[in-house]
């Protein structure tokens, strides 16, 4: 049987209409956002920080979550059993922690300094007046934040090619239109509100499909004693090395440090109501997580050997299994869940990425000095929104054999550099701005040094030693350092007023 | 199933949803 064809929806009217039905509302919504986006930086950038704990809860947690948890995780469950919970258990544990401590701290302190983008934050925070924090800070996320585009159009135009039967190509760029088309248009508010379409959609997605196949193998007992009889030990967490337990859970290290997480917290209207969007978004976190581990665990018993599956690649047991369980109205909406998860992390990336170049760079840099209206600038970042989505589709082209290589250390790279010395200078006033710099700078190297040496990058995941090299090297530098006189004192403001 | 399959499949995410629920109960800074 031509397996390619088998999970192909293009010949079914009810699959491709109820895909093209989701498509419409992500655009209609930013259609209507535009006028709102169109008025200042801080609405363009930040939805104007008016943004309901629900939306924000929503937003975070589906920013962060790429194809990868679709099918990534369920490819990793079909492969490994029960121990992918470890690498779902890392990055929900650390996202409670910064919805209640961390990012209430960044959204407050945010507010108070007027920063839009967390190279704002890092100036503000150390009084930077050289430049050199905002500089060293954009430009670590646009290495990081294109490639990681980049790869997003590419699982974009894969799944596309696999689901319709276009071209790869045709599929990137179909992609990056709509992506491009409901970000230029509706910023930041339309990237948030279509983000919580794309979060129901991936629950339902992830919710419905390992339901109706376990009532397919006969029942949750039927599928247990299959994958007993399969492997004994498949069902068991704990039956990987401690190692590999500690590099997945060592994942949820990113989350403290990917800008366009972060930017979630900042745009809360009330940051007390961030207490409510963990408990939100973590139930959602977990029931997509988990949806994805048991898709993996009950498609293994189905498919015994990896070769049932498209190409033998375990990727493509979540399109595969729904293709063979699901009405093709269903079909269309797991397609449409797959978009979904690219596209909500492309938008957000795409739009910090672009907040680095036009406010941060041009703004603050550049034009510093220069009166310019707030429409002008949102046109600007219109314009730079554009840019960046011609350099990320130029780049996959360039580097197309590289891109998923780059992306395995975006997430990493970004939560080393930014994680560690985010938290520091969040939390300890000793911090210094020397202290900062060497831990961007070592996040940034080890990553990529841990990701070229074969002996250092088959050990452990990389995240884990270059988060604890950054975030050792901030402390011993800011220790070393002066500590910075005036550079606390908006931190100690916050402090004495919400702390008890 | 065994204690550690049903800590890893149920127990654990159930811990996690709690956990949150926990802290949104608890932690609380003057003005929330």
């Amino acid at each position: 049987m031509d397996k390619a064809a088998e999970i192909s929806i293009q010949a079914d009217p009810s699959a491709i209409l109820s895909f093209v039905l989701y498509l419409l509302i992500i655009i209609i919504i930013g259609i209507l956002s535009a006028k709102f986006s169109s008025s200042g930086l801080s609405e363009f950038f930040l939805a104007g920080r008016k943004l309901k704990q629900f939306v924000v809860a929503l937003s975070a947690v589906v920013s962060g979550r790429s194809a990868w948890l679709l099918v990534g995780v369920t490819g990793m469950a079909f492969t490994i059993g029960a121990p992918a919970v470890w690498a779902v258990t890392g990055y929900i544990t650390a996202e409670v922690f910064m919805f209640i401590f961390a990012g209430k701290r960044l959204r407050r302190y945010t507010a108070m300094m007027d920063n839009l983008t967390v190279p704002d934050f890092f100036e503000s925070r150390f009084k930077d007046k050289s430049n050199v924090l905002r500089i060293l800070s954009v430009s670590i996320i646009l290495i990081f934040m294109i490639s990681y585009v980049a790869s997003q159009f590419e699982a974009g135009g894969k799944a596309f090619s696999t689901s319709f039967g276009v071209s790869e190509t045709s599929g990137i760029l179909v992609t990056a239109a709509i992506v491009l088309l409901y970000t230029v248009l509706g910023g930041f508010l339309a990237v948030s509100l279509t983000d919580m379409i794309q979060a129901f959609f991936m629950i339902f997605a992830l919710l419905i499909l390992p339901i109706v196949a376990i009532v397919n193998a006969g029942g949750w007992g039927e599928v247990l004693a299959i994958l007993h009889n399969f492997n004994p030990k498949f069902l068991n967490p704990f039956s990987f090395s401690a190692g590999g337990i500690i590099g997945f859970l060592g994942i949820g290290l990113g989350s403290p440090g990917n800008p366009h997480i972060l930017v979630r917290y900042m745009s809360i209207s009330d940051p007390r109501a961030l207490r409510k969007s963990c408990v939100i978004g973590t139930v959602w976190n977990v029931l997509m997580a988990w949806g994805a581990v048991f898709t993996g665990l009950v498609g293994r018993s189905f498919y015994l050997k990896p070769e049932a599956l498209p190409g033998g690649d375990p990727e493509n047991l979540f399109p595969f299994l729904a293709s063979a369980h699901l009405h093709p109205i269903l079909l269309g909406m797991i397609t449409a869940s797959i978009l979904a998860a690219i596209m909500s992390t492309a938008d957000s990336q795409l739009l910090v990425a672009s907040s680095g170049v036009t406010r941060d760079i041009f703004q603050k840099i550049l034009a510093r000095g220069r009166e310019i209206s707030e429409k002008r600038m949102v046109s600007i970042s219109r314009l730079v929104v554009f840019g960046l989505v011609i350099a990320a589709l130029v780049f996959g082209m360039i580097a197309k054999q590289y891109v998923f290589w780059l992306v395995l250390f975006a997430w990493g790279g970004l939560g080393a550099s930014f994680g560690p010395t985010l938290l520091l200078s969040l939390f300890w006033k000793r911090t210094t701005k020397a202290g900062v710099i060497s831990g961007f700078v070592s996040g940034t190297v080890v990553t990529i040094i841990w990701n070229q040496v074969a002996v250092l990058n088959n050990t452990i995941y990389h995240l884990v030693p270059a988060f604890m090299i950054s975030l050792s090297l901030t402390i011993i530098v800011s220790l070393s350092t002066s500590a910075p006189a005036q550079a606390n004192a908006e931190l100690d403001s916050i402090r004495a007023k919400y702390s008890r | 199933m065994d204690l550690a399959e049903i800590f890893g499949l149920f127990i654990l995410p159930a811990a996690i949803i709690l956990l949150s629920v926990f802290l949104f109960v608890f932690f609380k800074e003057e003005g929330d």
